[in-house]
C-alpha cells in the first residue's frame, strides 16, 4: 500500500515542482510570433497597483503568458477538442479541405450601430463629391463564401442580408457588388481566402479590384507577373486553433510588368518605405503585413502618376492587398484605419482633401469594430 | 485566487506545501493562516482587513461565551452569542444584500436612493456560516472553545474551502485543528481527490459551460425546443461539475494537510426524489440550515403546520443565501414547496412507482429549477421555460440545434457517465480483484492524474473561458 501512495505523491510533486521550476528558469518572451501579440511581462509591485487590482491581474496573465511550452499546450487543447468531436474551438470552425474558418454564428449587435454611421457617411460624401466618386466595398468573408466547407449545419450569420441592408440605404452606384462574382469564382475553384488566416488572398483582392473597376467603367489591369512570395504562411486563425495537420498557406503578389515607383509613408511622416511591400515580414510569423507593412492608423501611398486624383480609403486590413491595384489610378491613396486612428474623420478630411472616397471592410470587422462609429465624428 | 489557475497550481501550491512540511508542527497552523490570508487578499486586498477584524472579533466573542458559561452566567452567554450572530449576519447583509433592498425600495417607492455598488467580499457567505457554527457550538457546549487565535484564524480563512465551500462546521475539524497527523496515505488520497476536482472544473465544467453560454445568449425567441433542452442540460452539468469539482479540490487539499472535511456532493443526479436530491447536493449547506435554523425553530416536533412553516422559512433563506436576487428566493421557495409536497404525500407515491419514473420526475424538476437559478431576470427565465416547451414559435429544432447536438454529443455522454457513480463502482470492482498493492493499477491511476493535470494546463494556458460561478454566493 505504502509504495502506491509514495508513487502518487512523487508523480504529483514532480509535476508541480518540476513545471514551476522550468517556469522560473525559462527566460521571459516579449512577443509571441505564433499568436502575434505582446506577452505580459513581470508586473511591477507598488502599493497602489496592489490595491487597485492591477498587480494581481497582471501577475495571473504573466504566469499564463510565459508558461513554458505555451504554444505546444495550446495545440494540445485544439487537438483534444477535435478528438472529442467538437467542430469549433476558440471561435474557429474546423472546416473541410484544411480550412480553418472564423465562427460568427449571429450578427454582432454592434452592426446595428455601425450600419447607420456608414450609410450617413456615404450619403454625405456622395453629396459632396458626387456619387461617382464614392465607392463602398464590404467584402464577404470565408464564413459566407465557403459555407459548403463548414461543418454540417454550422450556424453562420447571413452576410448577404447585411449587404442588402446597407445597399438599400446608399446611392445605388456607390455599392460595389462582390458576392455574385465571388461565388462564381469560388465555384470555379479559385482560392479567394487563406486556409489559416482571416484575410482574402491576393486573388480574392484582385477579383474585388476587377468589380470595382467595372463599377467605375475602368479597364482592369490584367498583365501581371504573379509570384509566390511565401509558402510558409500560418495566419491568425491558426494561432487560435492549432490543428496539427494544418498545411501552411502560400502568399502571392501581383507585380506589374513594368515596375513603378511607389513610396509608403506611415502615420503622417513618422516612418516610410520604398515600394508597396515590406519583405522583412516574410521571415516573421505575421506574413500578411508584407502588404503595405501591416496595420497603421494612416498609410499614404504616393505613386508616379501625376493626375491630381487622391483617394481616401477608409478601411480595415483587407485593403492592404487590394491597395497595390488601386494605387495605379491615383496620385495618392490615403488609407485611414479607424481602428487605430483616434481623431475625428471630419478634420482628417479637411487636412487631407481627396477627390474620391472608398470604404472597404470585410463583413465581420465592419459589424464588430467600434471604430466604424468614428465615420460620423 | 482560484484553484483552477496556473498561478495557484505552479506558484502558490508548491510554495505552501514546501513551507508547510518544512516547519515544525506547532507552526503549521500559522503557515496555513498566513498563506490563506495571502490567498484571500489576492483578489481584493482591501478586504483582508475585514477578514482580520472578523477573526479577532469572533475569537474574543467565542472566549467570552465560554467564560460566561464557565461562570454560570447563562444570560451573558446568551447575549454574547446573539451579538455574535447579529454582527456576523449584519456584515453579510451589509455587503451582500444592501443594494438588493435599496433597489427594491427604489422600485416600489420610486425613490432615488443611491446604491452602494461595493464588491462582495469573496467567500463571505461561506466563512460567515463557518464562524456562526463555531460560536453557536461553543454556546451549546457542542465543542470546546479555541484558545489560540492563530488556529481559530486558520479555521476561518483556511484557503481550501474559503471561497466556494464546503461549509466546514467547527466541530468537524476542532480536534484536527489542534492536533492532526499528516500521513502519506492522506497526502496521496488528497492528491487523487484534488486531481478529480481539477479535471471536473477545468476539463468538464468549463467546456460544457461554453455550450450553455452560447445557447443562453441566443435569446428565448430564437431558441427551438431541442436547443433549449441541450442548453439546460449543459447548465445542469456545468454547475454540478464546477461546484462539486471545487468541493473535491477543497476536500483533497484539506486532506493533504491532514484535515478530513465531510462530503459535499453524493451523485445528486442519481436522486429519486427532491428530498433525496437535497441529501446529495451541497450537503454542507443543507446540514448547516438544518442544525442552526430548522431544528432550533422546532423542526418537526411541533406539529405539521409548524413544520411546514419552518420548511418554508429554511428554504426561503437557502434560496436567498445563493444570491441577492428574487430568482434565488423563488428557487429556494420552489424547492421548499416541492419538499413539503413530498413530505405530505409524494414520497409515498414515489416509493411505489417504478424507479425510472422517480428519476425522471426528479431530474425534470431539477432542470426546471436550474432555469430559475440561471436567469436572475425572472421574465427571461420564464421565456426560457416557454422555449423548452415550444411556446415561443421557434419550432422544434433548427440547423443550429443539430450542429450543437452532434458536436456536443460525445461531451454530453461523457458528462452523463461522469455524473453517475458507475465509474467509481467499476474502479472498486477492479481493485477488489487485484492485489492491494497492484503496480499496474497504481501506474494507470497516476498516468491518469498526470494526464488530467497536463490537459488542464493546456486548457488553462489558453483560458478564454474560466468563470468563477460563486461570486454572488
Amino acid at each position: 500500500m505504502k509504495r502506491k501512495h509514495l508513487l502518487t505523491a512523487a508523480v504529483f510533486l514532480a509535476l508541480i515542482f518540476g513545471l514551476s521550476l522550468v517556469n522560473l528558469l525559462t527566460p521571459d518572451r516579449a512577443f509571441s510570433e505564433m499568436e502575434n501579440k505582446y506577452l505580459q511581462q513581470r508586473p511591477k509591485l507598488t502599493l497602489e497597483r496592489l490595491f487597485n487590482g492591477k498587480f494581481t491581474a497582471e501577475a495571473e496573465k504573466y504566469v499564463t503568458d510565459q508558461f513554458p511550452g505555451r504554444d505546444a499546450f495550446i495545440g494540445v487543447k485544439t487537438q483534444s477538442e477535435y478528438l472529442l468531436g467538437k467542430r469549433d474551438t476558440n471561435g474557429v470552425y474546423f472546416a473541410k479541405d484544411g480550412y480553418l474558418i472564423e465562427k460568427h454564428p449571429v450578427l454582432d449587435p454592434q452592426a446595428e450601430k455601425n450600419i447607420p454611421r456608414l450609410t450617413a457617411f456615404v450619403n454625405e460624401a456622395a453629396e459632396e463629391l458626387g456619387a461617382e466618386h464614392v465607392r463602398v466595398l464590404i467584402a464577404p468573408t470565408a464564413g459566407e463564401l465557403l459555407r459548403d466547407k463548414l461543418p454540417a449545419y454550422a450556424p453562420e450569420f447571413s452576410q448577404e442580408a447585411l449587404f442588402e441592408q446597407i445597399r438599400r440605404e446608399i446611392p445605388q452606384e456607390c455599392w460595389v457588388e462582390l458576392l455574385p462574382a465571388f461565388r462564381e469564382a469560388a465555384a470555379r475553384g479559385d482560392q479567394l481566402y487563406y486556409r489559416t488566416d482571416h484575410h482574402w488572398t491576393t486573388q480574392g483582392a484582385y477579383l474585388a479590384y476587377v468589380q470595382w473597376c467595372r463599377s467605375l467603367g475602368l479597364e482592369p489591369e490584367t498583365d501581371f507577373e504573379v509570384r509566390a512570395v511565401s509558402d510558409a504562411f500560418y495566419g491568425t486563425i491558426y494561432s487560435k486553433a492549432r490543428l496539427s495537420d494544418t498545411q501552411p498557406d502560400t502568399i502571392h503578389a501581383y507585380f506589374p510588368q513594368e515596375p513603378r515607383d511607389y513610396r509608403l509613408e506611415f502615420d503622417l511622416g513618422k516612418e516610410g518605405l520604398e515600394g508597396l511591400y515590406d519583405e522583412r515580414y516574410l521571415s516573421k510569423k505575421d506574413k500578411y503585413s508584407y502588404f503595405l507593412g501591416g496595420n497603421h492608423a494612416v498609410t499614404v501611398i504616393t505613386g508616379p502618376e501625376k493626375n491630381g486624383k487622391a483617394l481616401l480609403l477608409v478601411k480595415d486590413s483587407y485593403a492592404h492587398s487590394i491597395a497595390p491595384f488601386l494605387a495605379d489610378e491615383y496620385e495618392q491613396v490615403i488609407l485611414l484605419d479607424l481602428r487605430y486612428y483616434n481623431g475625428s474623420l471630419k478634420s482628417f478630411r479637411e487636412e487631407h482633401p481627396a477627390t474620391d472616397i472608398m470604404v472597404l471592410y470585410n463583413a465581420v470587422t465592419f459589424c464588430e469594430d467600434v471604430g466604424v462609429l468614428k465615420m460620423t465624428s | 485566487m482560484v484553484f483552477s489557475s496556473l498561478l495557484f497550481l505552479f506558484l502558490f501550491l508548491p510554495a505552501v506545501l514546501l513551507i508547510y512540511f518544512l516547519v515544525p508542527k506547532k507552526l503549521r497552523n500559522g503557515v496555513l493562516l498566513v498563506f490563506s490570508l495571502f490567498f484571500y487578499a489576492w483578489g481584493e486586498p482591501m478586504y483582508v482587513f475585514l477578514m482580520l477584524f472578523t477573526i479577532v472579533l469572533d475569537f474574543f466573542l467565542g472566549l467570552l461565551v465560554d467564560r460566561c458559561r464557565q461562570r454560570g452566567k447563562e444570560q451573558g452567554a446568551r447575549w454574547t452569542v446573539i451579538f455574535a450572530v447579529a454582527s456576523n449576519l449584519g456584515l453579510l447583509a451589509f455587503f451582500k444584500y444592501t443594494d438588493f433592498f435599496l433597489g427594491n425600495i427604489n422600485g416600489i417607492l420610486h425613490t432615488q436612493l443611491p446604491l452602494l455598488r461595493i464588491a462582495l467580499p469573496i467567500g463571505i457567505s461561506f466563512y460567515t456560516f463557518q464562524i456562526l457554527s463555531y460560536v453557536i457550538d461553543v454556546y451549546r457546549g457542542d465543542t470546546r472553545v479555541q484558545r489560540s487565535i492563530v488556529s481559530f484564524g486558520a479555521y476561518v480563512v483556511l484557503f481550501p474551502q474559503l471561497i466556494a465551500g464546503p461549509i466546514v462546521r467547527y466541530q468537524t475539524v476542532a480536534e484536527e485543528l489542534d492536533s492532526r497527523r499528516e500521513t502519506l496515505e492522506d497526502f496521496s488520497a488528497g492528491i487523487s481527490r484534488f486531481m478529480c476536482g481539477l479535471g471536473k472544473k477545468v476539463l468538464l465544467a468549463n467546456n460544457v459551460g461554453l455550450l450553455w453560454e452560447e445557447i443562453s445568449g441566443l435569446g428565448a425567441a430564437n431558441t427551438p425546443v431541442l436547443t433549449a433542452w441541450i442548453g439546460i442540460f449543459a447548465f445542469a452539468f456545468q454547475i454540478y461539475f464546477d461546484f462539486s469539482g471545487y468541493s473535491d479540490m477543497a476536500i483533497g487539499l484539506g486532506r493533504m494537510f491532514g484535515f478530513h472535511f465531510l462530503e459535499n456532493f453524493n451523485y445528486p443526479y442519481q436522486a429519486v426524489s427532491i428530498t433525496d436530491f437535497w441529501r446529495r447536493w451541497h450537503i454542507s449547506l443543507s446540514t448547516w440550515f438544518k442544525e442552526y435554523v430548522y431544528i432550533p425553530l422546532g423542526g418537526n416536533r411541533k406539529g405539521m403546520a409548524r413544520q411546514i412553516c419552518n420548511l418554508l422559512i429554511v428554504w426561503l433563506l437557502t434560496g436567498f443565501w445563493h444570491g441577492a436576487s428574487w430568482n434565488f428566493m423563488l428557487w429556494g421557495v420552489y424547492f421548499g414547496v416541492l419538499l413539503i409536497l413530498e413530505k405530505l404525500f409524494l414520497l409515498k407515491w414515489l416509493k411505489n412507482a417504478p424507479r425510472w419514473t422517480a428519476h425522471l420526475y426528479t431530474m425534470f424538476l431539477v432542470l426546471i429549477s436550474w432555469v430559475i437559478f440561471a436567469f436572475d431576470n425572472l421574465s427571461a427565465g420564464l421565456s426560457y421555460v416557454q422555449a423548452m416547451f415550444g411556446m415561443t414559435g421557434a419550432g422544434l429544432a433548427d440547423g443550429r440545434s443539430l450542429y450543437l447536438l452532434y458536436t456536443s454529443l460525445p461531451m454530453l455522454v461523457i458528462l452523463f457517465f461522469a455524473s453517475m457513480d458507475w465509474g467509481k463502482r467499476l474502479l472498486g470492482w477492479i481493485s477488489a480483484r487485484l492485489k492491494p498493492d497492484s503496480l499496474p493499477l497504481a501506474l494507470a491511476q497516476n498516468a491518469a492524474f498526470a494526464g488530467i493535470l497536463l490537459l488542464s494546463v493546456a486548457y488553462l494556458v489558453d483560458a478564454s473561458y474560466n468563470p468563477f460561478l460563486y461570486f454572488r454566493f
